[in-house]
């Protein structure tokens, strides 16, 4: 760490000829068009009648035994173990695990309706689950969103992605994962009446994955 | 983006402006000169794809900012995405690592009060002391509320002050010469 090398010593760096290589470079890399990621989605059809209660249950990071059989595809170091042990329910124990501790898992009330097409999607259930290490704290926030909304709002989430989605483990069932600007959102297909959108804005990539990958959403 | 500006005359603009201040930004912020070159490239890249969505102006400066800070984070945990470009930038930050060593102002005081407190307070204080981001810009970087920012900023603030004895003051950044080099 070079922490008070400022921005003026930075330019006196002798890297004019790389500064043009990199540009040059970005600039012969295709721009973006609106994409479509050829998936599988599931069928809105599995929607069963409204479940009032968010039915998510947590497992997370803790002793290998714990980890989800398939997770290996979220890219998270993991060996083949049993289905995941739901260790808590999203209301709210604390949970011990091998670098993090959930401090709280909270339900949070949706956000409200803002009209338009959006209302179709408003979240119809929320949850915080915040992780604590020695050094730091992170929350992960997971949106469930009513099921028939799914392609559209998969559609807008890839228009607006780096790179098209990767599969991935997501609450026990196959999913998407997709990058904007290095933050990752992940995304679980329908099941009974939602779908569920899971992000952070201070978790890295491994640990929204090693999340979403141990938890699963309750039948 | 100006009037008949098109969309690689808007990025080299962006590019020309904000180079040095996100590549500084990843220096700050690593030990390796490879990381910081990639950091710089991706961060830049991420800027190209997502043009339409770059802010203009001097708000550019957390959006990029925001966006490095997620690539090294990814980077620090071992998700290091080596990108296929900059390999040139890698190649010559590497050769004048040792000069940047050298131009470092090692205010071991600061930053060793700096390193006794949290990730979080460290990261907050990291933004205004050596970024010279305002508290609003902050929050663009971390993509959180004011009313989380400023109370973390003005504790972190105070646990520094209580640790050094005085004011921390922001390390001098060229903020006004970034702004005339984007009006050239």
């Amino acid at each position: 760490m070079n922490p008070l090398l400022t921005d003026d010593a930075v330019a006196d760096l002798p890297l004019h000829d790389a500064r043009a290589a990199l540009l040059a470079e970005i600039l012969r890399t295709p721009a973006p068009a609106g994409r479509r990621v050829p998936i599988a989605v599931a069928s809105a059809a599995a929607v069963a009648a409204a479940a009032a209660v968010v039915g998510l249950v947590v497992t997370l990071p803790g002793s290998d035994a714990d980890r989800a059989p398939d997770q290996a595809t979220t890219g998270v170091a993991a060996s083949g173990a049993a289905e995941p042990r739901p260790i808590t329910s999203i209301r709210g124990d604390l949970v011990s695990a091998t670098d993090w501790t959930v401090v709280y898992t909270r339900l949070t009330v949706p956000e409200l309706a803002q009209g338009g097409s959006d209302a179709a999607a408003r979240p119809v259930a929320a949850a915080t689950v915040r992780m604590t290490s020695d050094e730091t704290d992170r929350d992960v926030v997971l949106r469930g969103r009513p099921a028939e909304s799914y392609e559209v709002w998969l559609r807008r989430l890839e228009a607006r992605a780096d790179a098209p989605a990767t599969p991935v483990r997501v609450l026990g069932r196959s999913g998407l994962r997709l990058e904007f600007d290095g933050r990752t959102v992940l995304v679980a297909p329908p099941l009974h009446d939602r779908w569920w959108q899971v992000e952070s804005v201070d978790a890295t990539t491994a640990e929204v994955l090693a999340l979403a990958g141990r938890a699963r959403e309750a039948s | 983006m100006t009037t008949n500006e098109t969309r690689e005359q808007r990025f080299e603009r962006l590019y020309v402006g904000h180079f040095d201040a996100v590549l500084g930004f990843a220096i700050r912020r690593t030990q390796r000169s490879e990381d910081a070159a990639d950091a710089t490239a991706e961060t830049l890249l991420i800027a190209w794809r997502r043009l339409d969505h770059v802010p203009e102006g001097l708000a550019a400066r957390p959006w990029l900012y925001g966006v490095a800070r997620r690539v090294l984070a990814n980077q620090h945990r071992g998700e290091r995405r080596r990108t296929a470009l900059g390999e040139r930038l890698r190649r010559d930050l590497a050769a004048a690592w040792p000069d940047v060593a050298e131009r470092v102002v090692h205010e071991q005081t600061v930053v060793g009060a700096m390193q006794r407190l949290s990730a979080r307070d460290q990261e907050v204080l990291a933004l205004h002391l050596w970024e010279g981001l305002a508290p609003q810009e902050i929050c663009e970087v971390l993509g959180l509320p004011g009313a989380v920012v400023r109370p973390r900023l003005s504790r972190a603030r105070a646990r520094l002050r209580e640790l050094l004895g005085e004011e921390p003051r922001p390390t001098i950044h060229p903020t006004v010469h970034v702004l005339t080099r984007e009006i050239r």
